[in-house]
């Protein structure tokens, strides 16, 4: 019986009948241990769902704040998911369910609440039309105590690259999840939780989470966030090789406008402050124009508004995160919008007309109804070639075709790109810590050519492939990927086992995170198969990715997962994995 | 000198981590209502706020059955089995620190980690705070600590700053 680490039960509510049942976690954490993996195998099931699932160490751990948010996007048609922290997915556990999964769709708008155990769906109608800081602070006030999960009105109205917002920080940014809670007329989801979670060995959990607290604290992360609220943009900037505008790989203003972004987090930042259980501090508290709002210090907010959108003014790139943060926006989708909005004419970049944009685009209004497509489906209407990724979704900040292991990921990824894949992958870091990077890829794949950005290696492709497995863990667990990936894999699974009784060990978390790989691309093969496919305009142009040898490293990351020469699972590996019974149902 | 916690309300992130050791230290579970230290959230701050192990306490004075004393290492204890939960303490504690457990119908509050201070270890609170933001010691250690980092050092470092623009 599985009543250790997890707390036992999830919620099925049915917006369509109104129908809310419990169903043992049980039945599928056995296979796929939680968070990511548990959603994709639901997801499989119910493939109209949008499910929140914590991992079992949800709570439980350092940095262990994290759930997974998984449905079928609007942006791609693929399985689409993305990992968000902050306190809701402990406050969930404490509210007695490991997920929720929401099916169907509701006549009117409405709000779940779950209450110490007690799920009611109530009426949302007077929400409707509030962004989200506004629904946050209704929410709370109505029911002290709560922790609130919504949409903006990007959601309400279907913006393709809407995110669902868990706190006025934390965000389930990419893949438009967004997008699907508005469809199904779900504005929120309230959670109040006084429970507990029970380890199976309180003893052996303390005494590993010091293990793991050690690795965390001594960690370089853990250094580099001291000041990474002083730091970040500049950082970015010469480690990640950010995009600017439509792609272009140079931008002459931007050393001064993160020297200027620099100035302005020294004056502006009041406090630091974490994720439920994690030391790591990741978030500044910024205090401007006589209001305190936390940001999440990630490439996907200043840095991509700053960068993408060539904003010289830090004041003006804090106004456009409010904006985009408050109606709760994908902000690297909505940069990679409006930038190639800019080379249509449509706006001018560095300006206040970006938020003008921002708004027309929520709004749905003119030209702002073909945008909030999304950069492909805009890129379709006018005519004018667009960068994106597999599927259709906005490139991730970086220049793709620097970092040759992130276009490989971006084109075989199943569930959303580079985000659910490589963080801190060792080309990401290369260009300032080349020893380290280099380092790392001997250790792991003993060839510290596959640290370099360019090269089209096949110890690339397996350095990728380990990557992104470790990503499936971290996701799967409810740990923070940074966290995970600063402490061994070995504790990792002592302390899966000291905090559910069932015994793991590195190799069956590798195992586990396999089977949930290719059920992913299972999924998209029998739901909405898209080609592993980059758009032209990354093969040309300098700089550019060479097609030839993408090619020949995607068919060894197919080979390497056990997929024929399509990317299609081949039999032997369905059976290896344990997914044929669900693949003949 | 008597040893107690010591909140560096500067080095605090907020992160809890403080309510989940002090939970599965007492309990075995994780659970920030059964926390003896709390991490409350004030606008943007989020602070922890715990027993002050006051000298003269109020709740020792007032608590009726007794449950309420002060060990030899000066921590404000609590016996279990003496309590009946009428919450006097809660209301008398200048800072509204003893809980209501509902699970035995008993008060709630730190005991400074009896059971690791008979093993010679500092309280679970003060061994995994990540940012040192909670410390173990008596008033002149940690304020004499708090007088080197924050003044001294603040003082020095810009002196060295002040150095090295100057090329000194």
């Amino acid at each position: 019986m599985l009543n250790c680490g997890y707390v036992g039960n999830m919620l099925f509510v049915n917006l369509s009948t109104g129908d809310i049942k419990v169903e043992p976690t049980e039945k599928y954490a056995k296979d796929y241990i939680g968070g990511r993996g548990v959603a994709t195998r639901i997801l499989y099931e119910y493939p109209d769902a949008l499910i929140f699932m914590s991992g079992p160490l949800t709570s439980l751990v350092p940095s262990g704040s994290r759930m997974d948010v998984v449905a079928v996007s609007p942006v791609t048609g693929l399985i689409g998911g993305s990992s968000v922290g902050g306190e809701f997915p402990s406050v969930l556990k404490f509210a007695g369910y490991d997920g929720v999964v929401v099916m169907g769709k509701s006549e009117k708008p409405v709000y779940l609440i779950i209450d110490n155990g007690n799920a009611s769906v109530e009426n949302a109608e007077d929400l409707w039309g509030l962004n989200v800081f506004e629904t946050i602070d209704t929410l709370t006030n109505r029911h002290p105590g709560s922790i609130v999960a919504c949409v903006g009105r990007a959601g309400e109205r279907g913006v393709k690259f809407a995110g669902i917002a868990f706190s006025y920080r934390n965000l389930a940014s990419r893949g438009g999840l967004g997008a699907v809670m508005g469809s199904k007329n779900l504005k929120a989801v309230v959670v109040r939780g006084k429970g507990r979670v029970t380890p199976n060995d309180p003893l052996k959990l303390m005494a590993v989470f010091e293990e793991i607290h050690e690795c965390v604290v001594r960690s370089g992360e853990y250094a580099r966030f001291k000041d990474w609220h002083v730091n970040f943009m500049p950082t970015i900037l010469k480690l990640r090789m950010p995009y600017f505008g439509d792609y272009e790989p140079y931008w002459e203003d931007a050393w001064e406008a993160a020297i200027k972004a620099r100035e302005f987090m020294e004056k502006h930042t009041i406090g630091r402050a974490s994720c439920f259980s994690c030391p790591l501090r990741c978030w500044a508290i910024v205090s401007y124009g006589g209001e305190a709002l936390p940001m999440n210090l990630c490439q996907g907010t200043l840095p991509a508004i700053m960068y993408v959108l060539k904003v010289r003014d830090p004041e003006l790139a804090w106004k456009i995160y409010r904006k985009c943060q408050s109606e709760g926006l994908d902000i690297m989708s909505a940069a990679a919008v409006i930038a190639y909005a800019s080379r249509l004419g449509l706006v001018e970049l560095g300006t206040e007309q970006i938020l003008e944009t921002i708004e027309k685009i929520i709004s749905r209004e003119s030209e702002g109804e073909i945008l909030a497509e999304g950069v492909k489906r805009a890129s379709e209407h006018f005519s004018v070639p667009a960068i994106y990724v597999k599927g259709g979704l906005e490139s991730w900040s970086s220049d793709l075709r620097l970092f040759v292991g992130s276009a490989l990921i971006s084109a075989v990824a199943d569930s959303g790109s580079v985000n659910r894949a490589l963080y801190a992958f060792p080309e990401f870091y290369y260009y300032i810590k080349r020893d380290q990077a280099e380092r790392v890829a001997k250790k792991l794949v003993n060839d510290a050519e596959a640290a370099r950005p360019q090269t089209y290696t096949e110890s690339k492709v397996r350095l990728a492939v380990l990557w992104e497995n470790l990503h499936i863990i971290a996701d799967s667990l409810g740990v923070c990927i940074i966290a995970l990936l600063t402490a061994p894999l070995r504790l990792w699974a002592e302390v899966y086992e000291a905090a559910t009784g069932m015994r793991i060990g590195e190799d069956g978390l590798m195992r586990v995170a396999e089977r949930i790989r290719t059920l992913e691309r299972l999924f998209n093969i029998r739901y909405g198969m898209v080609k592993d496919e980059l758009p032209p305009r990354l093969f040309e142009g300098k700089p550019r990715l060479d097609k030839d040898k993408l090619e020949k490293m995607k068919k060894t990351y197919y080979s390497l997962r056990g997929w024929d020469e399509n990317g299609v699972p081949k039999e032997e590996t369905i059976i290896k994995l344990g997914l044929s019974n669900l693949v003949r149902s | 000198m008597v040893k107690k916690l010591f909140i560096d309300f500067y080095k605090c992130v907020g992160c809890c981590v403080c309510e989940i050791v002090c939970s599965l230290t007492h309990e075995g579970v994780v659970s920030p209502v059964l926390s003896r230290i709390r991490v409350v959230s004030y606008e943007w701050g989020r602070v922890p706020t715990t027993c002050l192990h006051c000298g003269r306490a109020p709740c020792v004075e007032v608590c009726p059955t007794k449950a309420l004393y002060v060990d030899e290492d000066g921590a404000v204890m609590l016996v279990e089995e003496a309590c009946v939960g009428c919450m006097v303490c809660a209301l008398a504690c200048p800072f509204g620190v003893p809980q209501f457990n509902p699970l035995s119908n008993t008060m709630l509050k730190c005991d400074l980690c009896a059971d690791r201070r008979q093993r010679g270890e500092e309280p679970a609170c003060v061994k995994y705070c990540p940012t040192n933001a909670i410390v173990f010691g008596d008033i002149d250690e940690v304020m004499e600590h708090a007088r080197v980092e924050r003044f001294a050092g603040r003082f020095v470092r810009a002196l060295r700053r002040e150095a090295r623009v100057a090329g000194v």
